[in-house]
């Protein structure tokens, strides 16, 4: 698998798409520097979301590009063909896909967060005082529970790569799921209240519990507001929140395997 | 090397209610080990579908296929399009290593598989500044880098100049003689006739003839026949064994070098008198044309 790896990682770093995401999120997190002045009271707060969410944009920008168009661009230039003709199995396929993506947004991600670091280190020795609360842990911790993020949301683009052989298409069920799993536990929260609870049917209720448990809950990621003000996840949640993402992906790439050792390949 | 035996695919077609269309019928052939077999066919004959049921990209309705256990393939797709990105030393290196090859053997091999094709002197250079010849070769060199057993290649002459067929040509008797075994499809008959140690011809999904070199070239070998068209000659004839033509007026008649004597004096015997008789002028085209024609 480790040749199928390298192979996906080469071609993710050196696309022209994630050169040009890759430069541009540079380009944020260098301008946070400047930015951040806007807003003196909250400079620290504001520098620490800035670079997070430039980051975050980052991922989700290369996965809607690059991970959206790998094994459709397979299918089509019937690349395939040869990488199967070697002793690859289908699942070794979408495994191999799979971990050479994340060695892609593992190299975005650690050199995004260098540079990240001496923009926010620049700023905190510039203005100290308005980064009291400032920890590099939990800055840490943001962008290590946004790149699980970025993990799970790429083990559903790749089940919907193979459902559908259309790159539109998955990209349009790979964000529709993305919007649904950063909103679906305000929607159960809400419809779980005494207001919110006469607003839906009872059908429609049971809906929504039913789909908590298939739909990824993407919210749990989103850690940036209690590290913003350098707070940390207890170390159970921790756990959980590691186990459910490593889980979640491995049940969505074994069923992707499954669904691509039918897939005719004529 | 190969064994399919009676192998049927059907496929979905696209308008609404459509039965299933049949696109392998009863294909059943053997390659043999330390042969060259080609595969020939119209387009749409399913030479490419039996070499991708061979490679297990689709799974046959019924029938099966037989691949001695272990075997190290090679395989070079029609119209190959490999990862551009990648250096022609990255590519080789990707197929040699996913069969477990190590770097110090890696070192020494790409640089022999690069050279067979011509193209030692290009290996830093990335695949998207290779024209479509180049990338053919580099292809060739990437399916024979990890010194395969078998070697499938899909039109592997296609795109290639005058000197690169050529390459492919003397590259697949080179194979050959060290003992690997090799199947590919192509349209260029001139070279399958030279090249193959046994044709088998395909039409609208089946395998219409299995022919030997020996065939072929007991074919060219052969003498024409010229007689009067008559039901009773035809049967005399087909009594006699030989392979007949029906022509307006008259009965063509191929006849063996080594029968000629034989047929001639049945033809005496019979006092069926004939009209011309010549060399033959068969050749792969000529059959490949004449099972097309039926």
């Amino acid at each position: 698998m480790l040749p199928l790896i390298t192979v996906t990682f080469l071609q993710g770093v050196r696309s022209r798409i994630f050169f040009g995401i890759f430069v541009f999120s540079l380009f944020v997190v260098v301008l946070s520097a400047v930015f951040a002045n806007f807003f003196m009271q909250d400079l620290g707060k504001v520098a620490f979301d800035f670079n997070i969410s430039a980051i975050s944009v980052a991922g989700l920008l290369i996965s809607a590009s690059l991970s959206v168009n790998l094994i459709a661009q397979d299918l089509d230039k019937r690349t395939i063909y040869f990488v199967l003709s070697r002793p690859i199995s289908r699942t070794r396929y979408i495994w191999g896909k799979y971990f050479g993506l994340l060695a892609v947004f593992f190299f975005a991600y650690f050199l995004l967060t260098i540079v990240s670091c001496f923009t926010l280190l620049y700023l905190k020795h510039q203005f100290s005082l308005y980064f009291s609360s400032f920890s590099w842990l939990a800055y840490l911790q943001a962008i290590y529970f946004d790149f699980l993020k970025i993990m799970v949301f790429n083990s559903i683009i790749l089940l919907f790569a193979v459902i559908t052989t259309s790159s539109f298409v998955n990209l349009l069920f790979s964000l529709a799921t993305y919007l649904v799993g950063q909103s679906i536990s305000d929607v159960i929260n809400f419809i779980s209240i005494g207001a919110g609870k006469e607003t839906v049917t009872p059908m429609v209720h049971d809906l929504l519990f039913f789909l908590r448990y298939i739909i990824p809950n993407f919210e749990l990621f989103d850690v940036k507001v209690i590290s913003a003000h350098g707070m940390f996840v207890s170390a159970a949640d921790f756990c959980y929140f590691t186990m459910y993402g490593v889980v979640y992906s491995t049940i969505v790439l074994c069923l992707t395997a499954t669904i691509f050792k039918r897939k005719e390949l004529l | 090397m190969i064994h399919v035996k009676k192998v049927y695919k059907s496929i979905k077609q696209k308008k609404l209610l459509a039965s299933r269309l049949e696109i392998l019928k009863d294909v059943s052939f053997c390659v043999p080990e330390g042969k060259i077999v080609s595969i020939i066919g119209q387009n749409g004959a399913g030479k490419s579908t039996i070499i991708k049921t061979i490679l297990g990209f689709t799974v046959p309705d019924s029938g099966t296929i037989d691949l001695r256990e272990g075997v190290r393939i090679g395989y070079l797709p029609e119209n190959a399009y490999y990862y551009d990105y990648l250096s022609f030393r990255e590519l080789l290196w990707f197929s040699a290593s996913s069969f477990g090859m190590k770097k110090a053997d890696f070192i020494v091999k790409a640089e022999r598989a690069a050279k067979q094709v011509g193209m030692h002197t290009e290996l830093n250079r990335r695949l998207r500044t290779f024209s479509k010849g180049m990338t053919q070769r580099a292809g060739l060199a990437a399916a024979i880098v990890h010194d395969p057993e078998l070697l499938i290649f899909d039109e592997p002459m296609s795109g290639l100049d005058p000197f690169g067929r050529q390459m492919v040509f003397d590259l697949m008797i080179d194979l050959r003689s060290r003992g690997k075994t090799i199947l590919f499809c192509s349209h260029i008959l001139s070279d399958v006739e030279r090249l193959c140690d046994e044709v088998i011809i395909m039409h609208s999904g089946e395998v219409r003839r299995n022919l030997s070199r020996a065939d072929i070239f007991l074919a060219q070998k052969g003498v024409e026949i010229l007689v009067e068209y008559s039901s009773q000659n035809e049967e005399t004839l087909r009594m006699a064994g030989c392979q007949i033509k029906k022509l307006p007026e008259h009965l063509c008649v191929y006849v063996d070098a080594g029968k000629l004597n034989h047929i001639l004096a049945i033809l005496h015997s019979k006092s069926i008198s004939v009209a011309n008789i010549q060399s033959s002028d068969i050749t792969l085209e000529s059959i490949f044309n004449d099972i097309v024609a039926q």
